[in-house]
């Protein structure tokens, strides 16, 4: 049991920073722009955040540390990667040269900087910084967190929502019906929150909320399904499929619950935060005004120029998204496992693994993140290779195992790059003159 | 149209005319970049220790220049050209598959599988050093072929599917290295190749040139020939033309009957060959023996910016590599007082980074200069300016 809690604890922090990161990679594709300096960007956005939290007090709240961290290293990676969109946007450089510049200037700079530092305050030039204080704040025990806020914020959030529908409703019956539930909903809400927060109901840790959570979209989807049956349309095969998953996993939770396995876990903030990402990006991506005219830059931008995109704009807008992701995939990196690091080693590839893990996931959200678990699982493996009796009695050299996430990578390329589909227009940058 | 011949166009002076040549163009936007990367330098050091700052930048400029003893700066100026010679080589090999439309960035793994090679068969095999280098070129030859091969039949992206080979490569030559007999348990490297006399390149007396530096040898001009060689190759013979074809246009090429697959997989067999004698030029003169890095070694990566500040030219390399190998290794004469080597890393990078505006540096010189010359011709032959808006275009 230990051993697969270690296991599936390692594939889902890299899983994490994999998935964080090759979103942002399609991000920028998906707008025309290869975005090879990823792992240039992770490595600032790694840097920001290490120096926040070195310089952040210690005696900070919890949240809030994460919260600060994250912010900036997301604003580091931004900044990096618009030294990526001037040069091939603005100027129309090659932008495979460009990230690949990106790419040796980010551990150069990072070095700099972290040697000037250090050799200010403690007299001796390292390219290691330190953060153990803060690193804490990551990390978390699934049993051990109260996240019992949650269910309260949620019913007041849904109810707030419905209001604002029930306004706009024109219908005076239907407006009424809207703000007697709304009312209900937020009473609920609101009840519920005195109750836990009097500790009435005790406490709801993670794993339970993740149960819950898993069961009430279920519920949602199911309930989708009840009023389309109702209204005699056609059920759809997506929504179907979606309850399925949503109340398998549910049940998969709830048994992993029961037989302690989730408690065994150590966790950090970034891998829920990995799947809130790639849910809000396949919205985005497939269901905006936005996504849409971000996908036809990468597309044709020709044509999206012709019906009034502004493709420039929406490819600078690609490269800073992704600049974002990559800074949070960078922080992810550094400070889920590690409490402190050494910079002049940059990621050791996770950005390019990350661009393989794209390519795997044909520029798609869901499939870049069981691509990324994919991947992450390999990894784990070379890095936990001797909790494992089966591998650890076959007494091969460490390092064939620490190559093993590259060569899986190879192979699954080898036999994906042949259909795959990237997006038609990136990697050229867009001339009006050529239209 | 024919009259257009005629009409002699201004005569410009000779400075004029020299910058309107491409290759004088290239050189100056080379020229460029280095400036504004060493300003920014400046800027970088000025940041972190204002005192120093003049000083620092002063050293990496001069270098070795920087000593007062002749012999003192001949033998760093040997060192320099040590470093140089591996340089000039992975230059190369992302000069030569770019021409062919192809972005080696496997080059730094083609150059440790290059360094295994050579290692292995000079320490453990005890061949010759030119059996070595041999070596050197098949298995990096062989580690780019496979790029190719991933890129011709199976259309895997080459940047990609050669980084993963980057590691595999770096992790292959790890173990095999730290398994093989030429392995230092105690000290964690391999042992000197001084042990091994017959792997050391010859060095034709050139010791006793440059003041007594141990690790000139021939590497340097084994260099500038393959430069040399690999321009005759582009420039005159039907493979070179092929491959530069196969690059503007892979489907035209395809067209009129050149074998696109065989081309991208020979092109990639010899950019990595050229990576991996790299390696052999650097290895084999002893300067370095082989740790087991947890890190793919710079010099194939930095390859990329010589071969780019070089303007993708194989002599533009000899020159661009030596300025790169030049400012990289006064990062170790920095007063380490304040600050630290890899600043000299950082401009390497800055310069890089400002390779890809050479491309707008050119089109707006041009512009400037056809603006010049148009303004001139008008004013001189009273015609009008839709007439002379011909000489303008591309």
């Amino acid at each position: 049991m230990d051993m697969v809690a270690i296991i599936v604890q390692y594939t889902l922090v890299f899983a994490s920073v994999l998935a964080i990161v090759a979103l942002g990679g399609m991000f920028s594709e998906r707008s025309g722009v290869i975005n090879l300096g990823l792992e240039g960007t992770m490595v600032i956005g790694a840097l920001g955040g290490a120096l926040a939290m070195r310089y952040l007090p210690s005696d900070l709240n919890g949240v809030l540390v994460v919260f600060i961290v994250i912010l900036i290293s997301i604003l580091s990676g931004v900044v990096y990667s618009l030294l990526l969109s001037l040069a091939t946007i603005t100027f129309k450089a090659d932008q495979t040269i460009t990230g690949t510049a990106l790419n040796i200037l980010a551990p150069a700079l990072a070095t700099v900087v972290v040697k000037a530092i250090t050799l200010n305050e403690d007299g001796k030039a390292t390219p290691k910084l330190d953060y153990t204080s803060l690193q804490d704040n990551f990390v978390f025990k699934m049993g051990d967190v109260n996240v019992s806020w949650i269910i309260p914020t949620i019913l007041i959030l849904v109810a707030t929502i419905i209001l604002l529908f029930a306004f706009k409703n024109k219908d005076k019956k239907q407006k009424k019906v809207g703000f007697i539930i709304s009312g209900i909903i937020a009473f609920v809400g609101v009840v519920l929150a005195i109750l836990f927060g009097t500790k009435v109901l005790g406490v709801i840790t993670f794993d339970w909320g993740l149960f819950i959570l898993l069961l009430g979209v279920g519920l949602f989807e199911l309930a989708k399904i009840l009023l389309s049956i109702k209204k005699k349309e056609k059920v759809k095969t997506k929504s179907i499929i979606m309850t399925v998953v949503f109340f398998a996993s549910a049940i998969l939770v709830l048994v992993l619950i029961l037989i302690g396995f989730l408690s065994l876990l150590t966790m950090n903030w970034f891998i829920p935060l990995m799947i809130v990402l790639v849910c809000i990006s396949y919205y985005v991506i497939y269901n905006t005004k936005f996504g849409l005219r971000l996908m036809s830059c990468g597309e044709n931008p020709a044509a999206a120029d012709a019906v009034g995109i502004n493709v420039i704009k929406m490819r600078y807008i690609g490269v800073i998204i992704s600049g974002c992701l990559a800074g949070i995939g960078g922080i992810a990196f550094i400070a889920s496992v590690n409490s402190s690091w050494s910079f002049d080693v940059g990621v050791s590839g996770f950005g390019f693994l990350a661009l393989a893990v794209m390519i795997f996931g044909q520029w798609k959200p869901i499939n870049i993140m069981l691509g990324a678990i994919l991947f992450g699982f390999f990894r784990a493996i070379g890095l936990t290779y001797v909790e494992i009796p089966f591998l650890n009695n076959m007494n091969l050299n460490s390092t064939w195992y620490a190559m093993l996430p590259y060569i899986v990578c190879l192979i699954v390329l080898a036999f994906t790059s042949k259909k795959s589909r990237a997006p038609k227009s990136e990697g050229i940058p867009y001339d009006k003159s050529a239209r | 149209m024919e009259n257009k011949k005629c009409v002699s166009p201004k005569k410009d002076n000779f400075f004029l005319r020299a910058l309107k040549l491409e290759g004088v163009q290239s050189v100056l936007a080379s020229i460029v970049c280095i400036i504004i990367g060493l300003l920014i330098g400046y800027i970088v050091l000025l940041c972190i220790n204002p005192g120093g700052a003049w000083d620092g930048i002063m050293t990496i400029i001069k270098n070795f220049m920087g000593f007062t003893k002749t012999s003192l700066r001949l033998k760093y100026l040997g060192q320099t050209l040590a470093n140089t010679a591996p340089l000039i080589m992975t230059g190369l090999s992302i000069l030569f598959a770019y021409k062919a439309g192809l972005f080696n960035i496997g080059a730094a793994g083609q150059y440790t599988v290059g360094a295994c090679a050579c290692l292995y068969a000079g320490m453990v095999w005890n061949l010759p050093w030119y059996l070595c280098m041999i070596c050197a070129i098949i298995a990096g030859g062989i580690w780019g072929a496979l790029v190719g091969f991933f890129k011709a039949y199976l259309n895997v992206n080459e940047v990609i599917s050669a980084i993963m080979l980057n590691w595999i490569g770096l992790y292959l030559t790890n173990i095999i290295i730290t398994g093989s007999s030429a392995w230092d348990t105690t000290k964690h490297e391999t042992f000197p190749l001084s042990n091994y006399a017959n792997a050391l390149l010859p060095n034709l007396g050139l010791d006793n040139v440059f003041g007594g530096s141990k690790y000139v040898t021939i590497a340097i001009f084994i260099a500038i020939l393959f430069a040399v060689i690999i321009m005759l190759v582009l420039n005159l013979t039907t493979f070179g033309y092929e491959l530069k074809a196969t690059g503007f246009n892979k489907n035209a090429a395809k067209y009129c009957g050149m074998k696109e697959k065989r081309n991208i997989i020979l092109t990639m067999f010899i950019s990595g060959g050229l990576a991996g004698l790299g390696a052999s030029l650097y290895y084999q003169t002893g300067i370095q023996p082989w740790y087991a890095n947890s890190t793919v070694p710079a010099m194939g990566f930095t390859g990329i910016s010589a071969s780019f500040l070089g303007g993708l030219n194989p002599i533009g390399t000899i020159f661009s590599a030596y300025v790169i190998t030049h400012i990289n290794s006064a990062g170790a004469q920095l007063d380490t007082a304040y600050y630290s080597a890899q600043i000299s890393d950082l401009i390497s990078a800055i310069i890089i980074y400002l390779c890809a505006f050479v491309g707008f540096f050119k089109m707006y010189l041009v512009k400037i200069l056809n603006k010049d010359n148009l303004q001139s011709k008008s004013f001189k032959r009273n015609k009008t300016p839709s007439d002379s808006s011909n000489q303008g275009g591309k």
